[in-house]
């Protein structure tokens, strides 16, 4: 079945082929934000996990430092975490594993800052031509938080603190655009002082993989900067991440029956609708499933909702 | 090139006739590449309209070209008009501008100071003469696409080097298309 719908989307981005969009909500093409322009965006994540809703918000604010060289700063907010682990994370025969509550689903936690994640993308290749155009780019993101984190894989827009680094290549033909970005990342230990013991969480390094699709839909003819623009993405996302180690007091703890802390692959389909007003207020809305594999971040399906304005100065 | 570009094109060169001709740009028609939304071309738009000397800009979007009017008597710098379209992340296909000039018989690599930038003619047959509004044709590395730029820098000779002063901003080669 998913398989079939995957077909069918490529299908139908190879015969349509003839303008195209880029501007791909859950993964930023090689292109850039043009130079002294302020770009805010604001993503709403939401998906029901047992008994709670979970919720995260990320503030974004990207702005163009030259032609090449672009930040984003956001700051992410959410439900997810608490800032220590429960005090039956470690279960009393001193072992990890589904009968503790630490790695239970749907414990309550207070909405906060997560954690912030600058990330700076600098576009080394263009080769452009008459709409149509290859970019490529590399990107570093840095990220501090201090969330008590109860999966191995890294995240670093929420979850973890941590450094990033990867390659994006954007290919775009008039109405249909193509993104592939792979990176790694080195997440951050959380370490927590108790009155008798100290906790050390070593989350698994990572590889991130994604590959983005954009087809422009509407408007069939450009005529004037008020059409709206209608466009829809299907992006494919996943990582490849090691197992997380816990330590009591330097002492590796043994972890059992808990998935969400063992090694893991995953790749995740998200398909997108994008509304663009005025050539500027954009509006997306997404939804996501596993197709091989699962994250244990998050349950199923993932909901989006993305709003993004530019700013331009004088 | 649309009707309604010819036409305002038209009547900028006919006010351009009736009143003094201290600024020598009327406009520019810039080509430009990358582009394939209209949020990418309302950027570049703006970032066009930052320049000093432009007084406005009409895009067609269909075809990716900027239509950009100059302010009169407020020197124009085309190298700074290209390098906005290269701030918006975007190229310039090509640049051609609409330049009043004082009756001149040009031959090829001939030298003509306008606005303290001199404008070296290349691959001109013959000799051409020229008056009031000429469309001139910009030759550079960022003046036109990377590749048709190779087949002209051929032409580019350093003949017109001599005639640099210290209030000389920049040199450009140009050819009457």
């Amino acid at each position: 079945m998913i398989r079939k719908f995957i077909y069918t989307i490529l299908l139908f981005f190879a015969a349509t082929i003839s303008k195209s969009q880029e501007l791909f909500p859950h993964v930023d093409p090689a292109s850039n934000i043009p130079k002294g322009v302020l770009g805010i965006r604001i993503v709403n994540e939401g998906f029901n996990e047992v008994t709670q809703f979970r919720s995260s918000q990320s503030f974004r604010f990207m702005f163009g430092i030259t032609s090449k060289f672009m930040f984003t700063q956001s700051f992410n907010f959410s439900n997810h975490h608490g800032r220590k682990f429960p005090s039956d994370f470690i279960a009393n025969d001193g072992n990890i594993g589904v009968h503790t509550h630490g790695v239970e689903k749907g414990n309550k936690y207070p909405y906060q800052l997560d954690n912030f994640n600058l990330n700076l993308k600098y576009r080394f290749f263009s080769n452009d031509g008459t709409k149509n155009h290859f970019r490529m780019a590399a990107y570093l993101e840095l990220a501090g938080g201090k969330e008590a984190h109860d999966e191995a894989e890294p995240n670093l827009m929420g979850d973890n603190g941590g450094i990033g680094a990867g390659i994006t290549a954007t290919k775009l033909k008039n109405r249909f655009a193509i993104s592939l970005t792979a990176g790694g990342i080195i997440p951050q230990s959380y370490y927590y002082q108790r009155l008798d013991s100290t906790l050390q969480v070593k989350y698994g390094k990572a590889i991130n993989y994604s590959l983005s699709m954009g087809f422009l839909c509407l408007p069939i003819k450009y005529k004037s900067y008020k059409q709206m623009n209608l466009n829809v993405y299907c992006e494919f996302i996943g990582k490849a991440y090691e197992k997380a180690e816990v330590l009591s007091n330097s002492k590796q703890i043994l972890i059992a029956d808990a998935p969400g802390l063992e090694a893991g692959k995953y790749l995740e389909i998200r398909p997108s609708i994008q509304f663009i007003f005025n050539s500027n207020l954009r509006i997306d809305f997404s939804y996501g499933r596993p197709l091989i594999g699962r994250s244990y971040t998050h349950s199923y399906p993932l909901y989006y909702f993305t709003i993004q304005r530019y700013f331009f100065f004088k | 090139m649309s009707k309604i570009r010819h036409l305002i094109l038209i009547v900028f060169v006919f006010f351009s006739f009736t009143s003094s001709v201290k600024s020598q740009f009327i406009s520019a028609i810039v080509g430009i590449d990358g582009l394939t939304c209209s949020a990418c071309s309302y950027a570049t738009e703006k970032s066009i309209l930052k320049l000093i000397f432009v007084d406005s800009v009409y895009m067609e979007l269909d075809k990716n070209i900027a239509t950009v009017f100059f302010k009169k008597n407020t020197p124009v710098s085309i190298k700074s008009l290209s390098q906005k379209v290269y701030d918006a992340g975007f190229a310039v296909r090509s640049i051609h501008a609409i330049v009043n000039i004082e009756p001149t018989t040009i031959t090829n690599d001939y030298c003509l100071i306008l606005e303290n930038n001199l404008y070296h003619f290349i691959k001109i047959e013959g000799e051409k003469k020229l008056s009031g509004p000429t469309s001139i044709k910009f030759i550079g590395e960022k003046l036109m696409q990377k590749n048709e730029f190779k087949k002209w820098k051929l032409f580019c000779s350093s003949s017109c080097k001599s005639q640099i002063t210290p209030n000389i901003r920049n040199e450009y080669f140009v050819t009457i298309p």
